[in-house]
């Protein structure tokens, strides 16, 4: 991954000048998000279906990519329109690691990581110079080349072509054999282990100084130049990182379902996770993630793919419009105002 | 590799065949960049709406019919488009708005599957444009200079419009500089509205055009959309001489690309791209509609 | 100290400065820059901070040619500079975004940059709150951060009041004084800059009429006709 820029320095976040440095056990939120992520691995206990938990299980995956790109989109200002790129490449990866070149599962897992991630940092480092309307083009002209990419005759050895690539795994990931991945209630500790790491991430990098810079740029980038700040690094790094994040969604898909295809680098794949994103409300670290699991009854509850696209451009054009702050915005202006606190 | 191949005029008429297909699609989505200041996400699956509407109204009626009528469906969802989208979301910012489009396309996609199925269809030109017809010694398909014809007629209208003509000219100073521009009494709200139906006409246009041209089928959208979405980035945002320009150099490297790497032929437009932004980050063009 | 050598700034056809060519060889010293609108004063600022490159000429610091250098490299070699248009941070209170500067650049004491612009009352209210002088203020107490050898102000005193102006001027004197800054100050306020500056340059259309002590300044033939056109 790409260096942290030296102008960011090694100076931790500066405590809000006022406010004591108050102790893990004293911050209700993250002892009642501890709380969670420990009880969201005995859900299996609790689901009788197989469905209902593989329904769970897609939510959790695309809430990870929102929160990916919900990342970039709250710090920077810019959004991913391309972020199917950054799920299927990885899950390719994956592929490609095991039979290409021949990878145990695990060194598959950490070559398609690592080899997206660094893609990343290639593109972005051509692509965060753009405004960030320019940006959204380019990252969609991105995922649509790898889809050509990937179905091109020369490549179907490599990729599969049209028909995808089936994968066959060698050893083990975390000591989970492939039968064991492709089943949900094994599969699932995995899957939920992954989203709370990737939320974990996304809300120290956000509250700690680099996120401060991040939004101090987005709202005044000359002045931030003009106070000495670097504004191209940091923006590299965040938009490697936001990648980063997206890829472990990819990841899990080639995990689970041992297949990849052309469909994963498609606009309709990028736009399951920009919905779910735009619907949670991406200001916060937990709002894709509301946003992915409402997305995904939505998804189950409209059943045929058909509807299932007409659900998306819906739900997108209503909440954009009507909703911007998304549900989580509308859950805790709930909550402040029962609460009696003044939102923000 | 076949030299005289490549440069035939036959290739050069190929070239400039898809480049008029794209200019007309590039300069609508230019002129509705210039006067609201969006990016129509949606321009693509506009254009799909307008090859699969031809299909069905040059099969009831003929292709002039849809010629003449497609443009004006889609302008008149034009002007829903401005009404019902563009006006209300004025003051969001302009990510929010891209964003809409783009849910806009992601509904379009459905209802044109719903009505009209999954499977590719076929357009026949119409009879006076089928065949081919002697083209400075070679054998050229009519339909395919008729294309070109009419690509670059509508580009010189437009030009002449742009330049001549006081709502064309007031249409250059709004892009330009709207605040100013309303001082000065142009109505912008009436002028957009004009401009954006001339952008989804211009759509629809492009996609009973594309009919005989290319395949109508349900991916037609996605693929157009990228090439518009390059061509306006290499051409500057906004400038319209710039998007024709960049479709022309479109048209050449993809013709280009085919005869000389037939099988990666569909990576030299990302390659365009991507050495443009190296050079030149911001595009050619020199920005706003000019 | 700060050196500018030809410097030339061309729009296209418009010759926003030509061929201008001043000094200021001594630290601590306040030198005001005046000129009738048009006269390429923001230019010249720009073209000194780094958000404009010149079309031909040089920038110097301490004999080093910086022409080339990016904006940040700048700010962080110690050339600060403040805005005519107010440039803040809307969201960020006024404490958080001097913190922000202040963590990037080193300040030793932050307070007295506080009370010097009178921000105590202000430091936990959102900057977009507060009324249109304290924010003016605020933006230049940020380039005051960092103990910079040079800043440059542009229009500090746009839109405040001849009371605040004379106040403002007042605190610029006295920190330029205690820290020993170099601080070149584009105003409209002709008298301000006559009564507190070291020394003054005169611009008209893009040109150095004359620089030196504000006494030969104000009474330069070619700056009165500047100002007033030929006398009848």
């Amino acid at each position: 991954m790409s260096a942290t820029p030296a102008t960011l320095g090694a100076t931790a976040a500066p405590a809000p000048a006022g406010s004591p440095r108050r102790a893990l056990w004293q911050r209700p939120i993250l002892l009642a998000g501890l709380l969670a992520a420990a009880a969201g691995f005995f859900v299996p206990g609790l689901i009788d279906t197989p469905y209902t938990l593989s329904l769970l299980i897609n939510g959790v995956v695309l809430g990870i990519a929102a929160v990916g790109i919900g990342f970039l989109m709250h710090q920077c200002g810019f959004v991913m329109f391309g972020v199917a790129a950054f799920i299927g490449l990885p899950a390719y990866l994956v592929g490609i690691g095991s039979a290409q070149l021949g990878l145990g599962l695990t060194s598959a897992v950490v070559f398609a990581l690592v080899g997206s991630t660094a893609f990343a940092a290639l593109v972005g480092a051509l692509v965060v110079r753009a405004r960030p309307l320019p940006f959204a083009m380019l990252t969609l002209a991105l995922a649509q080349m790898l889809k050509q990419v990937s179905m091109l005759q020369v490549m179907r050895p490599i990729t599969g072509g049209d028909d995808g690539l089936t994968m066959s795994f060698d050893g083990t990931f975390l000591g989970l054999t492939q039968s064991a991945l492709g089943k949900a209630p094994s599969f699932w500790p995995l899957a939920w282990a992954a989203l709370c790491l990737v939320i974990l991430i996304a809300w120290v990098a956000a509250h700690s100084r680099f996120g401060q810079v991040l939004r101090a740029t987005q709202a005044n980038e000359e002045r931030m130049r003009f106070s000495g700040f670097d504004t191209y690094w940091p923006r590299l790094a965040a938009f490697t990182l936001s990648s980063f994040l997206v890829s472990v969604s990819g990841v899990l898909i080639a995990l689970n379902s041992a297949y990849a295809s052309p469909e994963l680098l498609d606009f309709a794949t990028g736009g399951h996770a920009l919905t779910a994103m735009i619907v949670g409300g991406g200001a916060t670290a937990l709002g894709p993630l509301l946003g992915a699991m409402l997305y995904t009854w939505g998804q189950s509850a409209f059943g045929a793919t058909g509807y299932l696209e007409l659900l998306t451009g819906i739900a997108v054009v209503v909440m954009i419009s009507a909703f911007p702050k998304g549900a989580m915005g509308f859950v805790l202006q709930i909550g402040h105002r029962l609460t009696g606190r003044k939102g923000p | 590799m076949n030299f005289s191949e490549l440069f035939s005029v036959a290739q050069l008429a190929n070239a400039l065949a898809l480049a008029s297909l794209l200019t007309i699609l590039a300069s609508g989505l230019a002129l509705i960049f210039g006067l609201r200041d969006v990016m129509n996400f949606g321009h693509g699956a506009l254009y799909m709406l307008g090859a699969y509407l031809g299909y069905s109204v040059g099969n009831q009626f003929s292709f002039w019919a849809a010629l003449v009528i497609v443009p004006l469906l889609l302008a008149v969802l034009g002007v829903g488009f401005e009404l019902a989208v563009l006006r209300p979301l004025q003051k969001r910012s302009h990510m929010d708005v891209a964003l809409v489009t783009f849910g806009i396309a992601l509904i379009i996609g459905p209802v044109v599957h719903k009505i009209w199925g999954t499977a590719p269809l076929s357009v026949e030109p119409p009879a006076a444009l089928a065949g081919s017809i002697d083209f400075f010694g070679t054998m050229y398909p009519t339909y395919r200079l008729f294309l070109i014809a009419v690509g670059f007629g509508t580009c010189l209208a437009l030009a002449a419009w742009l330049k001549f003509t006081r709502v064309g000219m007031h249409t250059r100073a709004v892009s330009q500089q709207p605040h100013v521009a309303r001082m000065m009494g142009v109505n912008t709200d009436r002028l957009s509205l004009l401009v954006v139906c001339m952008g989804t006409g211009f759509a629809g246009l492009a996609g009973v055009l594309a009919g005989p041209y290319l395949s109508v089928d349900p991916g037609m959208g996605a693929t157009i959309l990228i090439s518009c979405l390059i061509i306006v980035v290499i051409g500057g945002l906004g400038s319209i001489g710039g998007a024709i320009a960049a479709a022309v150099v479109y048209g050449f490297i993809q013709v280009i690309g085919t005869v000389l790497f037939p099988s990666l032929a569909v990576l030299a437009p990302y390659l365009l791209l991507f050495f443009v932004l190296l050079w030149r980050p911001q595009g050619f063009g020199r920005g706003r509609v000019s | 100290m700060l050196r500018v050598e030809n410097l030339t700034v061309a729009y296209g056809s418009v010759q926003a400065l030509s061929d201008v060519t001043l000094e200021v060889s001594q630290r601590g010293v306040l030198h005001g820059v005046i000129g009738p609108n048009g006269a390429g004063k923001s230019t010249l600022m720009d073209a000194i901070t780094g958000r404009r490159k010149p079309t031909s000429g040089r920038v110097l610091v301490d004999g080093e040619d910086i022409t080339q250098r990016p904006v940040e490299w700048r700010r962080r070699k110690g050339m600060s500079r403040s805005f005519q248009r107010t440039s803040i941070f809307p969201g960020l209170t006024v404490r958080e975004q001097l913190d922000l500067v202040a963590s990037q650049l080193g300040e030793p004491d932050l307070d007295e940059i506080i009370d010097a612009f009178e921000l105590r009352p202000s430091l936990d209210l959102p900057a977009d709150s507060i009324a249109y002088g304290d924010q003016r203020r605020v933006d230049i107490a940020l380039a005051m951060i960092g103990k910079p050898s040079l800043m440059l102000l542009d229009e500090p005193a746009a839109g405040l009041s001849t009371t605040e102006t004379i106040a403002l001027f007042e605190h610029l004197v006295t920190l330029v004084r205690h820290r020993g800054v170099t601080a070149m100050v584009v105003e409209h306020d002709v008298d301000a800059v006559f009564r507190f500056c070291d020394e003054v340059t005169a611009l008209d259309l893009g040109r150095l009429l004359v620089t030196g002590k504000p006494a030969e300044v104000r009474s330069d033939e070619r700056v009165i006709t500047a100002y007033l056109g030929t006398a009848a």
